[in-house]
């Protein structure tokens, strides 16, 4: 057990953070190890049920989660030009192209990569719920290594309401996954092993969320770069123990926290909300924000992607809807905008920053509707940042930093003359 | 006691002074490589022009691109909360600001009580910018003063279908050798800038008044082209290059307002 004494990280506010790092390091050499040791690997998508695979003992690797990893360490755009220069289009979603360079790419240039890089997969689990560009990616995976695919279709939610034929149409592919995965491990899945780790993921699910619900406190007990830092259970181990042991440290750290009226930052005068994927190559444009009195209290990408509860007394069906509603890539407008208006009453925002990223185009989906919206309904300002979450190429840390500063400036500007004008009406 | 404003921009450095009577002392120079290095040089030329030699300003607001490079300064802040502030106090009634910078474009949206609303900038491609009629007007063998006047003569406009500076020289040079009247050539190019310009200004309604900044708002072409396809007034103050100055200077000149 670390001491209590044990330095917080510089950046960061939160001892339970520290293990973050760790986390990751253990994961991969548990893949690597698992590899070695002829344990079969998979190459899955996000929002694909991750969790099945936990109970089939088949380990899950994430190509797009390892691309952020990538463009964190700055390594993403040489593999893009890998993979640009295998015919792939500059067009196509920078997580692809990363991975793309790797699965292309000379394996004596891979052997230095983070963590030793991913192991090659030996199944593929895939869906549509994201994009369809994951399909054709993984299908291109699949035809390069000669390997078993399943791809999970799902509707898109336009209401409130979870549609009952969405609902069946996804269950039954819910079903086929796990024929598809009894056929390949030659294992039946047992039900006790199917309760547990539904269990476990709804466990580590309503952690997340009270961890979410905390950060509406004012002020805000933790910022979004250290939060991003921290998501990386959520998205890879749901279904087992990691995430509960992990979020449930960090949850009660942020509940003293928040007991004490301890915020992110000292002074705090803006709250933001962030939509999109952070662009991972330039995560400080999340945390400079905080230098000038500003910090972001709640993002759409750690909300509303992974995270959704499961009914444990109708684990199948309710399983199936999670991996499908409240996720904001399959969400349609009118969804958007109810989210949209719920949180930014719930967390007390000030502003919202879109990214406009190239790379997810159904993530992008109608923000400057969302961005009139915001204006004309609520009297909440927005702007666009355009760039890319794995891509550095064409875009300017400079002229990102202005336009975000240049929005600070106005939200102090209108906060300001509120509070003027409320003295003003007070007398 | 004297403020001092500083634009430190990629194409220019602007310097306003404003002094203890709220007289308006300005220079202008090239930025050249190194941009600290000319705003120290150009504030000095400054404070000679208002008799204030060797008596360094009470308070420096620097903004622009190289704002945070200026280290000379107590502030900095960004250009849309300068020009914004500059062009309020030149023209109060301003609600939309369109600047048209030596690389780059901002509009800036503002109240009805004159705070800033929304702004969009165009950093990404210079092809709408002063530099894009640099490169033309070098091509055409005119100063950038005679652009404008030029093409006031047109009688024609050829279109050009190039998006990309680089490219758009190529095919004004072809223009050229197949004998097309100069003016008609000019008023083309400026087509060009005044449709990105006002593609970006128009995604949201423009209020009046508009006004336009920027050393491009001194080409009198450009802005009888945007009064022309908008169908109401353009004002573009004496001097438009200084605004994003002049408000830092203002703001310099708050921070030292003492009760």
């Amino acid at each position: 057990m670390a001491s209590d004494t044990k330095k917080i990280k510089k950046g960061r506010v939160l001892q339970a953070s520290n293990k973050a790092p760790q986390i990751l390091k253990d994961y991969w050499e548990k893949l690597h190890k698992a590899k070695s040791e002829g344990k079969k690997i998979a190459w899955v998508s996000g929002n694909a049920p991750a969790e099945l695979l936990w109970a089939f003992d088949v380990l899950p690797a994430y190509p797009e989660n390892y691309a952020a990893v990538l463009a964190a360490a700055k390594l993403s755009g040489e593999l893009c030009n890998i993979a640009e220069k295998e015919g792939f289009s500059r067009d196509l979603c920078s997580y692809a192209r990363t991975n793309l360079g790797i699965v292309f790419g000379e394996k004596s240039s891979l052997k230095d990569l983070p963590f030793g890089g991913l192991p090659e997969p030996d199944i593929l689990v895939t869906t549509r719920i994201p994009c369809l560009t994951q399909v054709k990616w993984w299908e291109v995976i699949r035809d390069r290594y000669q390997i078993p695919m399943f791809s999970l279709d799902a509707p898109f939610s336009t209401t409130v309401e979870t549609s009952q034929s969405g609902l069946e149409y996804v269950y039954e592919q819910i079903l086929d996954l796990i024929h598809f995965l009894e056929d390949f491990t030659g294992r039946k899945l047992e039900e006790e092993v199917f309760s547990e780790t539904m269990r476990l993921s709804d466990k580590g699910s309503g952690l997340w969320n009270e961890i979410m619900d905390l950060r509406a406190n004012i002020p805000c007990p933790v910022g979004s770069r250290e939060m991003c830092g921290n998501v990386f259970p959520l998205v890879s181990c749901l279904g087992t123990q990691v995430p509960v042991d992990f979020y449930t440290d960090l949850r009660d750290e942020l509940r003293d926290r928040v007991d004490k009226g301890l915020g992110a930052i000292e002074n705090e005068q803006v709250r933001l909300m962030l939509d999109n994927i952070p662009y991972w190559h330039h995560l400080s444009l999340l945390s400079d924000v905080e230098k000038h009195g500003a910090v972001f209290v709640f993002e759409t990408y750690l909300r509303y992607v992974w995270g959704g509860r499961i009914n444990l007394q109708d684990p199948y069906r309710s399983y199936a809807e999670k991996v499908f509603t409240e996720v904001w890539l399959n969400s349609g407008l009118d969804l958007r905008k109810s989210m949209l208006r719920e949180n930014v009453k719930k967390y007390a925002i000030d502003g919202v920053v879109f990214l406009s990223n190239r790379s997810c185009k159904r993530f992008s989906l109608w923000q400057l509707e969302l961005k009139a919206f915001l204006e004309k309904e609520l009297d909440i300002p927005s702007i666009l940042i355009e760039g890319d979450m794995a891509d550095p190429g064409g875009y300017s840390q400079e002229q990102a930093t202005t336009r975000m500063e240049a929005f600070l400036e106005m939200i102090k500007k209108k906060k300001e003359k509120t509070k003027e004008l409320r003295g003003i009406a007070k007398i | 006691m004297h403020v001092v404003g500083i634009d430190a921009g990629s194409n220019s450095v602007k310097i306003v002074l404003i002094d203890e009577e709220g007289r308006v002392f300005f220079q202008i120079v090239r930025t050249g490589s190194n941009s600290v290095k000319a705003a120290r040089e150009l504030l000095d030329k400054v404070l000679i022009d208002a008799n204030l030699a060797d008596c360094w300003p009470s308070y420096i607001v620097s903004t622009g691109y190289g704002r945070n490079y200026i280290d000379f300064s107590n502030k900095s802040v960004t250009e849309i909360s300068c020009h914004a502030k500059g062009v309020r106090h030149v023209i109060p009634e301003v609600r939309t600001l369109i600047d048209i910078g030596g690389q780059d474009n901002k509009v800036i949206y503002l109240d009805a009580e004159g705070n800033v609303q929304d702004f969009l900038m165009n950093d990404k491609c210079a092809a709408g910018t002063g530099r894009f009629l640099e490169v033309i007007a070098e091509a055409l063998n005119l100063s950038l003063e005679q652009m404008g006047e030029e093409s006031l003569k047109a009688l024609g406009e050829v279109s050009i279908s190039s998006t990309c500076t680089v490219f758009a020289e190529s095919e004004v040079v072809s223009h050229v050798a197949r004998g097309e009247k100069l003016a008609d050539i000019v008023a083309g190019i400026h087509r060009s800038i005044v449709r990105r310009v006002l593609g970006m200004a128009q995604r949201r309604s423009i209020i009046v008044p508009l006004v336009v900044t920027g050393g491009v708002g001194k080409n009198r072409g450009v802005i009888q082209m945007i009064q022309n396809e908008l169908g109401f007034e353009v004002m573009v103050p004496k001097e438009p290059q200084i605004t994003g100055a002049l408000g830092a200077a203002l703001i310099a000149s708050e921070q030292v307002i003492t009760i």
